[in-house]
């Protein structure tokens, strides 16, 4: 296995330089590498993120069959109430789940300050609470998740957060871009492979690891699309028969709030794919019925529906669905509204996730 | 020459009998280009992506303090208190913030939502961003907002191209199981969302609803 570090940036490569009779150049190959490395391991773009938040039990789901090694974890805690008094914090608790494992200690990948520690606002927060805030950083390795979770499947972020005279201002996971190229990995191509004035001829980790780098800048390069939380003992509900926006998802009037989201736009107008999740459970339903929400989306084949089985009352993770973006627009944008139903009872709904779903076919 | 590109053409599948690259495949220059191609897009659409969503508010009629000066709105307010009832101001994180791919070009950030302001009165929104910790600077590059009159729901966009010098740089560690795994230097930007009601009363509210913050092309 080799690794070489690599700094963030895609260099241009004139698509001259390949022109027919022309003669490619070590060079050449060299920067395709380096730009075949940025476009796979630059952006990842897996995201979960809460507004501002108090005490409650929030999930986003996470897609771990991606290029991403690491995830940068952001929380900030704002002075709620204007006088700084008995030390107001946020306590933090962050676990982990793939449905079956559960990842909530420090050797399973869960640093200190993300398993019940607090967050402080500093006695600053009085004269000004945008400078006052509490920040903390901190970094999960995936590939420690990846010991403990299954790697190749859909995992749950869980926060639980006990807030004293604060707010959780904002609190964001993001994948970190890759800053090395590991053989190791299943993508990536050594530039050095190709040296100046030298013929391009296939070493340990030859041309052919091109390829695969472009693949994974299209189908393991994800995103999240939509990301929203709902505190477990405040979520959404219904308890409509037909579909309808759910309580606390609405505009006045009724309809369903609309939420815009930027597709990936690589071969023309052809939809993106996406999949999407969804917590959810059942009170009061009756036996052998079932709840639905269906995700309205700009492209054709919508609206894109989940059938949610009876839960008696239990928290659930609904299967992971298929969906599709509008990138037909020109301005790249398309818009997202859910609407929700039951057959009986109510239906509670506490999470929602949209994330990129490529297809090479 | 310039590069131009625009759609992503398939090649055949690595490591299959097809792959183009193949060990001891002659690379052609036809190959050459559609992945160059391939690679500059994704370059530029990878990074573009929605990052924050927020429902919205109902409850907004703190005016700014000095009529028509944005950055008189009073970004430390608190809606849990007397004094800053009526506010809205959200910080949505800190995010990655890159150019766009190989041109070098600022990508935008854009902030879609819906707002109605309650007669006569004028709802405004704002975007800032902040590079580092602190305060918002309100000058070119960092701070966009939008207003409107309507007293039903409308779509109101506020686009912000960030000025590149304004991006914060942070330098990554990545602590694997045992040890820094890897180390590099990124950009990004604190951001700010707030949005003002000129009634300055709470019997005469603004409301803006299905907040989304995205990162589009140039």
């Amino acid at each position: 296995m080799t690794s070489r570090p690599r700094s963030l940036g895609a260099p241009v490569l004139d698509l001259g330089a390949f022109a027919a009779r022309a003669t490619a150049r070590s060079s050449h190959a060299f920067t395709l590498a380096d730009l075949a490395d940025e476009a796979a391991g630059g952006h990842p773009s897996q995201r979960w993120t809460l507004p501002r938040v108090e005490s409650g039990v929030w999930s986003g789901f996470y897609e771990s069959d991606s290029v991403a090694r690491f995830l940068v974890v952001r929380a900030v805690a704002g002075l709620k109430g204007g006088s700084w008094s008995g030390g107001p914090n946020v306590t933090l608790a962050l676990t982990i789940t793939d449905g079956t494992n559960v990842a909530n200690t420090l050797v399973e990948g869960i640093p200190d300050g993300l398993r019940g520690e607090a967050l402080s606002v500093p006695p600053s927060a009085e004269a000004s609470r945008l400078r006052g805030v509490g920040r903390s950083r901190w970094v999960l390795d995936l590939d420690t998740l990846r010991g403990v979770l299954s790697a190749a499947t859909r995992w749950r972020f869980e926060l639980t957060t006990v807030a004293t005279s604060a707010y959780l201002e904002s609190f964001v996971v993001e994948e970190a871009p890759r800053f090395i190229i590991d053989t190791g990995d299943t993508y990536g191509q050594l530039p050095e492979d190709y040296l100046p004035r030298a013929f391009v001829v296939d070493g340990d980790h030859g041309l052919q690891r091109i390829g695969a780098t472009l693949e994974a800048a299209y189908d393991l390069s994800l995103a999240t699309y939509h990301s929203m939380a709902r505190d477990e003992g405040d979520p959404w509900t219904t308890t409509s028969t037909s579909f309808a926006a759910m309580t606390a998802d609405s505009e006045p009037g009724g309809a369903a709030i609309r939420y815009e989201s930027r597709a990936r736009v690589l071969r023309g107008s052809t939809r993106d794919r996406v999949r999407f999740a969804l917590r959810y459970r059942t009170v009061g339903m009756t036996p052998g019925d079932t709840a639905s929400v269906r995700l309205n989306t700009g492209a054709s084949g919508s609206p894109f529906v989940a059938v949610l089985p009876n839960t008696s009352g239990a928290w659930t993770d609904c299967s992971t669905k298929t969906a599709y973006l509008d990138t037909s627009d020109p301005s790249r944008l398309d818009t997202l509204t859910w609407e929700a139903k039951t057959d009986s009872g109510t239906l509670e709904v506490s999470a929602r996730t949209v994330w990129r779903h490529p297809s090479l076919t | 020459m310039t590069t131009t590109v625009e759609q992503w053409i398939h090649l055949p599948a690595s490591g299959g009998a097809a792959d183009v690259f193949r060990a001891d495949q002659p690379g052609g220059a036809g190959i050459f280009q559609v992945a160059a191609n391939n690679a500059t897009l994704a370059c530029r659409e990878n990074g573009l992506r929605t990052i924050w969503e927020e429902p919205g508010s109902a409850n907004v009629y703190k005016n700014l303090r000095v009529a028509g000066d944005v950055s008189s709105l009073d970004l430390d307010a608190d809606d849990s208190t007397i004094g800053g009832a009526g506010s809205y101001v959200r910080l949505a994180g800190r995010h990655r913030i890159r150019p766009y791919g190989e041109t070098g070009r600022p990508t935008r950030l854009h902030l879609a939502c819906r707002g109605l302001a309650p007669s006569p009165y004028t709802l405004g929104v704002l975007l800032a961003v902040m590079p580092d910790d602190g305060a918002v600077g309100f000058r070119p590059g960092l701070y966009a907002s939008t207003t409107t009159t309507s007293t039903s729901l409308v779509d109101l966009a506020v686009t912000l191209t960030i000025d590149p010098a304004a991006y914060g740089r942070e330098v990554l560690p990545l602590r694997g199981a045992s040890a820094v795994e890897e180390l590099g230097l990124h950009t990004g930007v604190n951001i700010v969302v707030a949005a003002w009601c000129t009634s300055g009363s709470n019997v005469a509210k603004g409301a803006i609803y299905g907040l989304t913050l995205t990162v589009r092309e140039p």
